[in-house]
């Protein structure tokens, strides 16, 4: 359905994507899962011709996508990160223009305009202007635009940012929903949650390049028998205490984040005792720890030597 | 496809002014209001300061001086202005360079014409007066044979305030009517619809054509309704509909161009909104929006050629006073659209930079 190769984007000297290349099949929900700045709205505005790539290639069912494609946009549907709706319209009024601008009409547009306020509970409150919606009831109605004209792809950038969580499960069970339709799905996050909830396969993305890929199965196998061991500090938490315990035997990776010390390694009993004390050592003291099962928070740690929340 | 997107562009655009208001206020409330409070204000008297050419061959000197020592002390400042002859006197009272003009013929027969405009009542009288005493004193003690001066209007009637200032407001606020355009595709992109709307097949050349058509839409009915609540409310007498309506359409047009030129260089809507009400404030004065041309200085008044604004008015006030077809005012329509094609178009080359990925 999708296919994209070696798509790279530069802003003065700071390289945004650098060589991305990933395809997405009909009915797949594809996470393109980094933290904040690794390049994946860049990513999805290239896929969108909304920037113009610097190389590299777009390609949705054969057909090439780049700034000047007018006709095979009809089969994408975008849903920005900001709330891209007119506040000072209704629900239906917006749904009304976007799904003529996408070249609906009559009672074709009033089905579908029908069909998506169902899909995102909103059919209660078509008729309210949009200002009056809590953030998630706006966040929902950003995902009923996309999806309105019934595009072969869609495209969610960081829908959840900012929602309650009441409104973030609706969205994730609206979207859980697409891929059974034979829609194909691009989902930019970095909350691992989400990606490991929704996404059939995982790209993992930072710095603007693709470091892995694969089912959430395939890119914790390939960190072997690793475990995420989570030590807690009471204080003392810095730059000193990541080297210490980097160079334990053992320890596969390690990041701090906030008051959180995470070890990827794959012998988490032996390692735990000598990552305590060269913290210690360190000048932290040690409040908690606790061993998981390798995740995709493990997985870009392992990747990046960086914690994903960072 | 394409024009159908335009026309919704257009349609949002214009619904969405209309329900904040804006359309009200900046498309017809303001022009609107401003030119019925403007005419009724000023409809005691004709427009502009007092200046009085003046054309007696080798005694015109002699002539301005004798009128300035018998000028009344509590009658208005009179400015004199000499001129070579008759015709480039004329002329000048034509273009309103002067407000009026004496002119001695033959000063053996004590032949003497002034010439005046209807818009400028005062400068007649003036002239009227200062023709009347000369044509006295060359005729010496010899009262029986004077005769009164009559005038000679140029223009066939009278400048009505309420018609002049029935264009001159709207015309002040087409600026910020068609500047909206530019502002509304800044707002789009500072509330990210721009980025979504440039993600469907809409092309860049139609969303700003649809912006433009809604602005373009607005500015030509607040216009309208400015000439018919005018017309109405304060018996205005505009001219030839068919030459009101040419130059309403070539005025919104040459404004559009030049708010859409100004509005480019801003990053932000509200950048754009502070940018074009000092370029609309100072073409407002420059052009005669606000201070009738009479009262202007010379040189201030000769850089109202440079400004569209400057241009429409003289089309409004030909209109008005010379019973002036849509042919006479065809060169005053050529140039507005020559401001609205030059500046329009580059100041839609800049705008597509907004929208460029």
């Amino acid at each position: 359905m999708l296919r994209v190769r070696d798509l790279e984007r530069s802003f003065g000297d700071r390289t945004a994507v650098d060589g991305l290349s990933f395809d997405v099949a009909a009915g797949e929900t594809y996470g393109l899962l980094g933290p904040n700045g690794s390049g994946k709205t860049t990513t999805i505005s290239m896929i969108c011709g909304i920037l113009r790539s610097d190389s590299g290639i777009v390609e949705l069912d054969g057909r090439s996508i780049d700034h000047r494609t007018r006709d095979a946009k009809r089969d994408l549907g975008l849903v920005p990160q900001e709330l891209a709706v007119y506040a000072d319209l209704t629900a239906r009024e917006n749904l009304r223009f976007f799904g003529r601008i996408q070249g609906l009409a009559g009672s074709e547009l009033d089905t579908a305009i029908d069909r998506v306020l169902e899909v995102v509970a909103l059919t209660d409150r078509a008729d309210d202007l949009s200002r009056e919606f809590s953030g998630g009831m706006q966040r929902r109605l950003n995902i009923a635009v996309g999806l309105l004209h019934g595009p072969k792809l869609l495209i969610l950038d960081e829908p959840t940012v900012g929602v309650d969580p009441q409104s973030r499960n609706q969205i994730l069970d609206a979207v859980d929903a697409l891929g059974g339709e034979g829609l194909a799905v691009i989902y930019t996050t970095h909350y691992m949650e989400e990606a490991e909830r929704l996404c059939d396969r995982i790209g993992i993305i930072d710095a603007g390049r693709l470091l892995a890929e694969g089912t959430r199965a395939e890119l914790v196998a390939g960190l072997g028998d690793a475990a995420r061991v989570r030590i807690d500090l009471a204080d003392g938490a810095g730059d000193a205490v990541v080297s210490a315990v980097r160079g334990v035997d053992g320890v596969g990776s390690a990041d701090l984040s906030g008051a959180t010390l995470d070890v990827v390694t794959e012998r988490p009993n032996a390692v735990i005792a000598p990552v305590i004390v060269a913290a210690t050592d360190a000048g932290a003291s040690v409040a908690g720890v606790a061993v998981d099962q390798a995740d995709l928070e493990s997985v870009f740690l392992d990747l990046t030597g960086r914690a994903l929340r960072d | 496809m394409m024009l159908r997107q335009i026309l919704d562009v257009a349609w949002l655009d214009l619904v969405r002014r209309i329900r904040n208001r804006s359309a009200f206020v900046v498309g017809f409330a303001g022009p609107v209001g401003l030119a019925v409070l403007f005419g009724l204000m000023l409809s005691g008297g004709g427009g502009g300061g007092v200046s009085v050419g003046v054309a007696a061959g080798p005694a015109t000197e002699e002539f301005i001086a004798r009128a300035t020592a018998n000028a009344p002390d509590d009658g208005p400042e009179v400015r004199y202005e000499a001129f070579a002859d008759e015709a480039s006197a004329r002329r000048a009272v034509d273009d309103d360079e002067v407000g009026a003009a004496v002119v001695l013929r033959d000063p053996v027969a004590v032949d003497l014409v002034v010439f005046t405009r209807t818009d400028r009542p005062i400068s007649a009288a003036v002239a009227e007066a200062v023709g009347n005493g000369v044509q006295d004193s060359l005729l010496g003690e010899t009262p029986a044979t004077s005769r009164p001066l009559e005038p000679e209007a140029l223009g066939g009637r009278e400048l009505s305030l309420a018609a002049y200032y029935g264009a001159a407001m709207p015309l002040l606020f087409l600026f910020f009517t068609t500047s909206l355009a530019a502002q509304s595709l800044l707002a789009e992109r500072e509330d990210g619809t721009l980025a979504r709307l440039l993600s469907t097949s809409i092309s860049p050349a139609a969303l700003v054509a649809g912006k433009v058509l809604a602005v373009f839409v607005l500015s030509v009915a607040g216009f309208a309704a400015a000439w018919v609540v005018t017309t109405v409310m304060a018996d205005a007498a505009w001219g030839a509909p068919a030459g009101v309506i040419v130059l309403i359409l070539a005025s919104v047009a040459a404004l559009a161009g030049i708010a859409t030129f100004v509005a480019s260089f801003a990053s932000t809507a509200r950048q754009a909104e502070t940018l074009s009400s000092v370029v609309a404030f100072g073409l407002a004065l420059l052009g005669g929006n606000l201070v009738s041309p009479g009262a202007m200085p010379d040189r201030l008044r000769q850089l109202r050629r440079l400004t569209p604004n400057g241009w429409a008015l003289d089309g409004f006030v030909q209109l008005s006073t010379d019973s002036a077809s849509v042919g006479s005012i065809a060169v005053v329509a050529a140039v507005l659209l020559v401001f609205a094609v030059g500046f329009g178009a580059a100041g839609l080359a800049r705008v597509q930079r907004v929208v460029a990925p």
